[in-house]
């Protein structure tokens, strides 16, 4: 075996050239870690595994999804009912995207804390940024998919919003949904945007991406206007080579992540409501969890100006290199304003989800039942 | 086109019954019109006194109401009863036509209307048979045996039934394959009603052949096979989740492990 192997070797390394390649990938797998790299930094690499089984989940399911007001819910019963591990492969898909915005925001939330956002790392950033809209608008396209009255109706209250912006709001609602009211032309730009434009876009920006952490390697904790810690430097602090120590990690972390979301679509697995029904609007229709604070948002503040914070929100994230933190200091402890910032902002959106998720229901705490109305205020109910 | 079409056909069971008050056979037969007014003919079916007498309800002259020419039969003979209660109960008076009381003429015999009353026509139901066996029949003897039987048997048979179509029920809002045992639901449900119309043949085995049908693969063990299905699903779920973490275990212990010997 290891003969052919070396045959198969020399045969392309005589026409290619390969050995200054490997040799260079090599060189740049062994280069070490900052010593402050800890378990943290291993949640990228769960986040690449995720996207990586959600296209793999994803072809299986487009084999058999037929996208079409007509089609699409009887595509979905077929795939839960008579594909095998069809019910098992949606269930993946569905928990996987859940699963890839809680740890996408936690990578975010430790790239701000540990400053890697900071010069000369900007760009990495800033794609991540755009990444993490990329997914977003995947769930979104993605949730109309199965065409239940869930997907349906979800679709209508989101897509309402944008139309309050003056002048393109109806404009970009009506070039969204290819029409004036969700429908078939609606499912068709849905389904194009979710299975060929968003994954193109999405590979190339992460492969830019993984690509500039590799060349530029994880960021150390000194200050922006030192230069980085050469290898040397940073095997002398204590740093540990990439390859095989750091991979070791970001594989623990990976299997666990897995196991999780394979225990999730096990024991949970992903539901099908009724088909949609545009004649008969559902009692509780929410957007997906992570919609849910701009959702609520928008009952607080005008519909107008609540739609623009969403896409400012994430405007402001791309600017937060470049224009908005632009201190030197990278140490967590010598940015505990900034820290204090974030974790305000971060409080805020987690409020206003949870607001989101408690609003319309009826909840006994203490044994007694609270009514939340539509602000998600509790109305105590006689019990 | 449809929805007004099953609107049309649906009023009538929304619909008030028609005010006896003003059917001019109650101003003199008022004894017999109050017990008709308690009556499921009146109450569900909104039938008034003509649908089995004939005549016209809303003729005040009695000439003209009780008149030949509008259909006017007055009380069924014991000859003809059957086949009034037979121009909407076909399926029940087939039976009756195949049991022990298929003789109605003969005097000893009942009709219709011994068991059913004629009037005061009360929702039918198993109890039914206790109460009007023991008018002929005494309670040792072979006919209230029979009956016993049947009854006990179709009890038995419909509340069976009526656990499983609870459970699928209050399950099949979130799991949907529950909804594959509907049609079997459905066809037990449609099984038991012709087993209710054949209790009047009062024949013990004809009855247990449709309650085994009832239970049968076509029935109540197709669905409780849904249902066990997946309470059995249920059952694996936390099994094949035990090995999955198994695995992933021992992954990371040997990551762990390799980790531990690396410089």
């Amino acid at each position: 075996m290891k003969k052919i192997g070396g045959l198969l070797w020399a045969w392309f390394d005589e026409r290619l050239n390969l050995a200054p390649l490997v040799a260079g990938l090599e060189a740049n797998l062994r280069k070490p870690v900052p010593a402050h790299v800890n378990w943290l930094f291993t949640l990228g690499s769960a986040i690449a595994a995720l996207i990586g089984l959600q296209i793999f989940t994803g072809i299986l399911l487009l084999i058999y999804y037929r996208p079409g007001a007509d089609t699409a819910y009887q595509s979905i019963v077929r795939i839960m009912d008579e594909v095998p591990l069809g019910g098992f492969m949606r269930s993946l898909h569905v928990w996987g995207a859940d699963l890839i915005v809680i740890f996408l925001i936690l990578h975010m939330v430790r790239v701000f804390v540990y400053a890697g956002y900071k010069k000369p790392r900007e760009l990495t950033w800033i794609i991540g940024v755009l990444l993490f809209a990329v997914i977003l608008i995947f769930g979104f396209t993605g949730y109309l998919l199965p065409w239940d009255q869930l997907a349906y109706w979800g679709t209508v209250v989101a897509t309402e919003a944008p139309a309050s912006i003056p002048v393109i709001g109806p404009i970009t609602r009506e070039f969204m949904l290819g029409g004036s009211e969700v429908g078939d032309p609606t499912l068709g730009r849905f389904f194009a945007l979710h299975v060929v434009v968003l994954p193109l876009v999405l590979l190339k920006l992460m492969a830019l991406h993984l690509f500039l952490i590799r060349y530029q390697g994880i960021s150390s904790l000194r200050r922006t206007d030192e230069p980085d810690p050469t290898p040397n430097e940073i095997r002398a602090e204590g740093g540990e080579p990439f390859f095989p120590h750091h991979v070791l990690r970001d594989l623990t972390t990976t299997y666990l992540v897995l196991g999780l979301l394979v225990s999730l679509a096990i024991l949970y697995p992903a539901h099908l409501g009724d088909p949609a029904d545009p004649l008969t609007t559902p009692l509780g229709i929410k957007p997906e969890w992570y919609f849910l604070p701009a959702y609520q948002l928008l009952k607080y503040v005008p519909e107008v100006v609540g739609v623009q914070i969403p896409p400012l929100f994430i405007g402001v994230l791309v600017l937060l290199p470049l224009l908005l933190d632009r201190s030197p200091e990278r140490h967590p402890k010598r940015r505990l304003r900034a820290i204090g910032v974030g974790a305000v902002v971060l409080g805020l959106i987690v409020l206003l989800g949870l607001l989101g998720h408690i609003s319309e229901t009826r909840q006994t705490i203490f044994g007694i039942t609270y009514h939340f109305d539509i602000q998600g205020m509790p109305h105590g109910e006689v019990p | 086109m449809w929805i007004l079409l099953a609107l049309l056909f649906a009023a009538p069971l929304f619909a008030e019954p028609p005010d006896l008050e003003e059917v001019a056979c109650t101003w003199c037969h008022y004894e017999e019109a109050e017990d008709f007014a308690e009556s499921v003919h009146y109450l569900q079916g909104h039938l008034l006194c003509t649908d089995c007498h004939g005549g016209l309800p809303f003729a005040e002259d009695p000439d003209l109401a009780k008149a030949p020419e509008a259909g006017f039969i007055g009380k069924p003979g014991r000859a003809d009863v059957a086949e009034v209660c037979a121009q909407c109960h076909s399926g029940p008076a087939g039976f009756f036509a195949q049991g022990p009381h298929h003789e109605w003429q003969n005097e000893a015999n009942p009709t219709c209307i011994t068991c059913h009353s004629n009037h005061r026509v009360l929702d039918a139901s198993l109890a039914l048979m206790d109460e009007t066996c023991s008018q002929c029949h005494d309670e040792w003897s072979a006919a209230r045996d029979r009956g016993q039987k049947i009854r006990v048997e179709l009890k038995v048979g419909a509340e069976h039934l009526q656990r499983v179509a609870m459970v699928v029920d209050s399950l099949a809002g979130f799991e949907r394959s529950l909804q594959k045992a509907q049609p079997f639901i459905e066809d037990a449900t449609a099984v038991l009603q012709s087993a209710d119309a054949a209790t009047h043949a009062l024949d013990v085995q004809m009855i247990e052949g449709m309650v085994a049908e009832v239970r049968g693969e076509r029935g109540i063990a197709g669905a409780e096979g849904v249902v066990g299905a997946y309470y059995e699903k249920l059952r694996m779920r936390p099994r094949i989740v035990f090995a999955v973490w198994v695995f992933v275990l021992v992954n990371v212990a040997l990551f762990w492990w390799k980790r531990r010997d690396l410089p």
